[in-house]
């Protein structure tokens, strides 16, 4: 038995937690470390870090410089001999060469279409009190969503507050409140959550007492539903 | 005798049918392959730009590996690792433009990496391009694993074949390659924190 052991909760190495934000654990293991989340903060905290790491690297890479002169990277021609025999045989063979080709095909459309077809989910992470910076967000969020809709796209948008960013979905802040109310009425994809864990530290910690805007759904834990988002595939942006 | 005729004609077709039906299966296999790594291409670039911060030999890196890994295709039995060998193709083909610069040139004279001149530059960097000057600060065995999960989204069972290690070895070179990343960055955030020091702070 481990000598950490002093609470019956064995500490969580560093490697499962990288193990944990690359997905490469098991759902058994998965699980058990959201479970912990909950109410280890330390354990949330460290996953937050290496998660931020893990979109610095990636989004470094987002806007690097192309090579000046682009060449054709197609595909390396197929030689030109076998390729007119396959066309001879195909003459001969029309039945089976159609049969094999069209397959191809249709698995690649189908794929395409699948793709296209599909819902974008887009995860908005609200942590700063800043009024005029969460009104710009609003206000891309709303053009996010009218342009989804004009172009019959399907989306799903959530907007997720913990930290400071559930002082910007206070009442208080009426602009934002006006706002928030108007968005909720158009799209019925779109849904704002603060985290509860936040708000009973600021009552606890600080003695703030919140009201939310009614159109705020409580959650748990932000930072828990972020990593579960993340995990789903949703798109992050930092609001 | 008729009947005899048929058949054999019916015997010949058969053959000719499995001929085409092997030529056809390769030249779709070939197709599906090249699909495959032309989908990736992006991200291979962006895997080799993560490892020699230029442009134009990250394109070749890139260019070279795939017209490689597609020339020896048949050697490949398992496709689903098709994207692990072209980066080990690749990788390869990076180490030995090294050891060429290395062999002509001093390596500490050339200037290899684009954005590596760092003592007069690092202050008017951006946070995309200081991570990626400080993942070049790293050693090659702890940049590999986090560009190739980080980038490639591999698997660590897809690191742990391209780089040929266990992916025990996978994971603890990931894990403390992240944390000299982190190191690195929170360095230079503090030499220059005016411009910097909202990148890492804490979400909770």
């Amino acid at each position: 038995m481990s000598t950490r052991q002093d609470d019956n909760t064995p500490a969580i190495s560093d490697e499962l937690i990288n193990a944990f934000i690359d997905r490469q654990l098991t759902a058994e293991d998965r699980q058990e470390i959201l479970a912990r989340i909950r109410t280890d903060k330390d354990l949330a905290g460290r996953i937050c870090d290496l998660q931020q790491l893990k979109e610095m690297t990636q989004s470094a890479f987002d806007n690097i410089p192309q090579p000046a002169a682009q060449q054709n990277h197609n595909t390396p021609a197929f030689p030109r001999m076998a390729a007119a025999f396959a066309l001879f045989t195909v003459g001969l063979l029309v039945g089976f060469g159609v049969m094999q080709l069209t397959k191809s095909d249709n698995q690649s459309t189908a794929t395409f279409t699948s793709a296209h077809d599909s819902i974008t989910k887009v995860l908005v992470h609200l942590t700063s009190a800043d009024v005029d910076a969460g009104m710009n967000t609003l206000i891309n969020l709303q053009q996010l969503l009218d342009s989804y809709t004009r172009k019959h796209q399907k989306v799903m948008v959530e907007v997720i507050a913990n930290g400071d960013g559930i002082k910007l979905l206070d009442s208080k802040n009426v602009s934002i409140a006006k706002r928030i109310r108007e968005l909720s009425a158009q799209h019925d994809n779109l849904t704002f959550a603060a985290c509860k864990n936040t708000i009973d530290q600021m009552r606890i910690n600080r003695g703030l007492v919140v009201n939310l805007i009614p159109q705020v759904k409580l959650i748990d834990s932000g930072v828990v539903e972020v990593i579960k988002r993340q995990n789903e595939g949703w798109t992050y942006i930092r609001g | 005798m008729h009947h005899f005729y048929a058949l054999k004609s019916r015997i010949q077709v058969k053959e000719i049918a499995n001929g085409v039906e092997t030529m056809f299966s390769k030249r779709l296999r070939h197709k599906k392959l090249t699909q495959q790594l032309c989908a990736n291409r992006e991200r291979l670039y962006k895997l080799a730009y993560s490892w020699c911060g230029d442009a134009m030999l990250a394109d070749d890196l890139v260019q070279d590996a795939m017209q490689k890994a597609l020339a020896s295709f048949d050697s490949l039995k398992d496709h689903s690792k098709l994207n692990a060998w072209t980066c080990r193709i690749m990788l390869n083909l990076f180490r030995d433009c090294i050891r060429r610069k290395k062999e002509t040139v001093d390596i500490d004279d050339v200037q290899m990496f684009s954005e590596a001149d760092p003592q007069q530059h690092l202050a008017s960097l951006d946070s995309a391009q200081l991570v990626r000057f400080c993942l070049q600060k790293l050693s090659e065995k702890h940049r590999n694993v986090i560009t190739m999960v980080d980038l490639m989204g591999f698997t660590y069972e897809e690191v742990s074949m391209a780089l040929e290690i266990p992916i025990g070895t996978v994971m603890s070179r990931l894990c403390r390659g992240r944390i000299l990343l982190r190191q690195l960055l929170e360095n230079h955030q503090q030499k220059h924190a005016t411009t910097t020091n909202h990148n890492l702070r804490r979400v909770k």
